[in-house]
């Protein structure tokens, strides 16, 4: 019977939370006449509706397949357990967004990962649409299952669920990929897998562990971005345009995933963005529009754009903003510029509390320049500023950890000769070694450590109780993140074992529990203690390294061992003749023109 | 400043019953962008459109008769006004009337008398004479079978939400929840302007 039909015309739905994110049909959605459908694509995101539609590129792969003639991409959200609940006792399966079809019914069923913790929603997702959780329990009858996105550079821990992984950028790859699938559509599936497996960019698990190159847009210019976004109801976690103005960072700050893979730095013309940005207000009538890139103040002309676009979007009360800036004072100024409609929160990420701790990963701020940056943006109109740390970093001594308090109460006392009630929101995340970063060897700091460091912070601000603000992330699900982004192949058997046990939506607090994770490792004759605890060798083999990012693990080693030493790197110098990381003798890719 | 006030007379049908107020709020925001009309926004760090919703309509009700006011910086023909909301609307929000009005007209709360409810009951209920309902709210009409039941709210429990009553006639007379709830007219009296 219709899905649409039993759910959504009486009052059924009154009894699960917000069902507003379930709905669809919202403005900009595509949705095609049957005679022109050839290929269905679901796109999920494993994650709830308010945190999925606020990733860009759900967004770009959205529009991108739409844009195919004869493919049909729908969006699949991961439901808010009452829901998911309520779908089983009703027995409705997992169905998409736009025309309320079953999941099961799709050709092809990718999934972006974004996040560990929410590798156990992807079971989750396949159970609710009635798809075998194993990729080997699959045929040509049931979608074929496909991961992508940054969690993908070690595919590992998941590779059991998969019948293939995208690595890299989708834009320029997606065409070829959809073609091959949508020409062997009905042919048996291990024909299809390895033809698929021909591709570039394209990770087959069952099929051999070859080096599989990731996949990088040659020009950001020239590249697919779409030019109307659906337009959600519900307020979602990032409820405005997003236009991307670059890719990649020159900064390689090492603790950074995103610093290493998105390598090199890309960008966009600012005549492209604001083009992007207008038409983007127009069609979807949103009130504010993101700038997105890693470092917004590395962008070769922000002053200029971010200047002319708030001036033009300006008559219709549209505000311009960006993520997380660098704390300096340049970036106060810009975020300055920014506030002509609305003003938004200034939000910094020193990431460390110490200028030694900041050689060690890289970040390269001095503690005037952060003070500098505090006096300019209180004397502007802000009274409070945000402020990412991270605890935990190698190398990581007291002083450093204590840094952290002393920094804030700097910053306050540098407020306070300006303004009266001036604060500081600070929010502290256990850092966590990922794969292809220069600290990929390292151990993970363990929850005990983790909890005495945030003591000591918690007691060095004591004084300044009223003026602050702080939060910080669970580090007993930091354990289990750090876990599944070094894992190995034997992990799949513990990621359903805890869904087994109940572990769904694990990156959401209140229903992440360590205990399931340390019951299935024990249950499958692992420790904690080989994967987190232990520093590795250059000799030793990695689980990911036959993914290839581009960027050579000797530049990497050679990069932990300057961390060791507390010596900086320089930013990348974008020129076609730099040898040091790599990336760029690989790629014929085009690079921002700083030349002048 | 010039001020052209408006007021705006739309749907919300199944299932954008499912949305709350604030939900329709923010879609009438970009809607307004999207159709590019001179709406008048409020002062201060966070510029809003000058809306007012006089009635919020809870989640789960349907209704026919939503209404709210606004102000634009320059006049606009109501006809147009209509056809160009319309555009950007999905049907079951959809324009059923703008009317201009003048600045001393008074507002929707001063001029309505009653809100009329439908009920829409999916299995028999049995309607006797004698049902206790609390003061302000009146049994309207009472068609087919499975019923359709109307309520007329008026004085105090004008602004009641209809889910109340709903599970009041679970608790006291064993009815059924209602399949649909839907609010089909506001009663307006004399001094409606225009």
């Amino acid at each position: 019977m219709d899905i649409e039909k039993r759910l959504f015309f009486d009052g059924t739905l009154l009894s699960v939370e917000r069902p507003g994110r379930y709905l669809g049909r919202e403005w900009n959605i595509v949705v095609k006449p049957e005679r022109e459908i050839r290929y269905n694509v679901a796109l999920a995101f494993p994650d709830v509706y308010e945190v999925g539609m606020s990733h860009l590129g759900l967004r770009i792969l959205y529009g991108l397949l739409n844009a195919m003639p004869g493919v049909q991409a729908e969006r699949v959200f991961v439901p808010w357990p009452d829901m998911g609940k309520k779908m089983k006792e009703m027995g409705i399966p997992l169905f998409s967004l736009e025309r309320k079809r079953p999941i099961v019914s799709f050709d092809l069923l990718g999934i972006s990962l974004q996040h560990e913790l929410n590798y156990t929603n992807v079971l989750y997702l396949l159970d609710l649409a009635g798809i075998p959780l194993h990729q080997e329990e699959r045929d040509e009858r049931f979608p074929l299952v496909m991961g992508g996105g940054p969690c993908a550079v070690n595919p590992e821990p998941l590779s059991p669920f998969f019948e293939a992984f995208f690595i890299g950028e989708a834009e320029e790859a997606m065409g070829d990929i959809v073609g091959l699938l949508l020409a062997m559509k009905g042919r048996k599936r291990e024909d299809v897998l390895l033809e698929l497996a021909r591709l570039e960019g394209v990770y087959v698990p069952s099929l051999s562990r070859n080096p599989v190159r990731r996949q990088v847009v040659k020009d950001l210019e020239k590249t697919f971005f779409p030019s109307r976004m659906v337009v959600p109801y519900v307020s979602i976690v990032h409820d405005r345009v997003a236009v991307e103005i670059a890719r990649g960072c020159t900064r390689g700050c090492r603790f950074c995933q995103a610093g290493m893979i998105y390598r090199p730095v890309r960008e966009r013309s600012p005549k492209r963005v604001i083009e992007l940005a207008l038409e983007l207000v127009k069609t979807s009538g949103y009130e504010e529009v993101s700038l997105l890139s890693l470092s917004s103040t590395d962008y070769s002309s922000i002053e200029g754009l971010v200047d002319q676009l708030s001036r033009l979007l300006e008559p219709y009360k549209v505000n311009v903003s960006l993520p997380s800036l660098r704390m300096d004072a340049f970036s106060v100024r810009i975020a300055n510029s920014l506030r002509r409609v609305r003003k938004s929160t200034l939000t910094f990420a020193p990431e460390a509390g110490t200028e030694r701790m900041r050689r060690v990963i890289n970040k390269g701020l001095e503690d005037e320049e952060i003070l500098e940056a505090a006096k300019s943006a209180f004397s502007s109109s802000w009274r409070e500023v945000k402020l990412y740390f991270m605890i935990g970093l190698p190398c990581e001594r007291e002083e450093d950890v204590r840094g952290i308090g002393n920094t804030v109460r700097e910053i306050i006392r540098v407020g306070r000769a300006m303004k009266k009630d001036v604060g500081v929101h600070l929010s502290i995340a256990a850092f966590i070694p990922k794969p292809h970063t220069p600290f990929q060897w390292v151990p993970q700091e363990r929850k005990e450590v983790l909890e005495e460091k945030i003591r000591l912070v918690q007691t060095s601000l004591r004084p300044l109780k009223g003026s602050v603000r702080c939060h910080w992330s669970s580090f007993a699900a930091s354990q289990v993140e750090a876990l599944l982004a070094r894992g190995d192949r034997r992990l799949g058997a513990i990621i359903k074992r805890v869904y087994r046990k109940g572990g769904i939506m694990e990156g959401w607090q209140e229903f992440f529990l360590l205990r399931r994770w340390e019951e299935a490792m024990a249950e499958e004759g692992l420790n904690f203690e080989e994967y987190l605890y232990r520093e590795r060798s250059f000799e030793e083999h990695l689980p990911w390294e036959h993914i290839l990012c581009g960027v050579r693990p000797s530049f990497l080693w050679e990069e932990y061992e300057r961390a060791k030493s507390g010596i900086a790197s320089p930013p990348c110098p974008l020129e076609r003749k730099c040898t040091r990381c790599g990336v760029c003798q690989n790629e014929k890719v085009s690079l921002p023109d700083t030349s002048s | 400043m010039k001020k052209f006030r408006y007021r705006i007379h739309h749907r919300k049908l199944a299932p954008f019953h499912l949305l709350s107020h604030l939900d329709v709020y923010r879609t009438w925001e970009r809607v307004f962008r999207r159709a590019s009309i001179p709406v008048l926004y409020s002062q201060g760090f966070n510029p809003r459109p000058l809306f007012s919703f006089p009635l919020a309509t809870p989640l789960g009700v349907e209704s026919e008769a939503e209404y709210f006011e606004t102000f634009c910086g320059e006049p606009v023909f109501p006809e147009e006004l209509r056809e160009k909301l319309g555009k950007e609307v999905p049907q079951e929000l959809g324009v059923l009337e703008v009317q201009a009005l003048s600045s001393f007209d008074p507002p929707l709360q001063k001029v309505m008398n009653g809100i009329v409810y439908v009920f829409f009951f999916s299995s028999g209920v049995i309607l006797r004479e004698s049902l206790s309902l609390p003061k302000g709210v009146t049994l309207f009409s009472s068609v087919g079978n499975p019923p359709v039941v109307s309520f007329l709210f008026e004085g105090e429990k004008m602004l009641w939400n209809p889910l109340k009553l709903a599970s009041l006639l679970e608790e006291n007379c064993g009815f059924p929840m209602p399949k649909r709830i839907l609010k089909e007219k506001v009663l307006l009296g004399s001094g409606n302007g225009g």
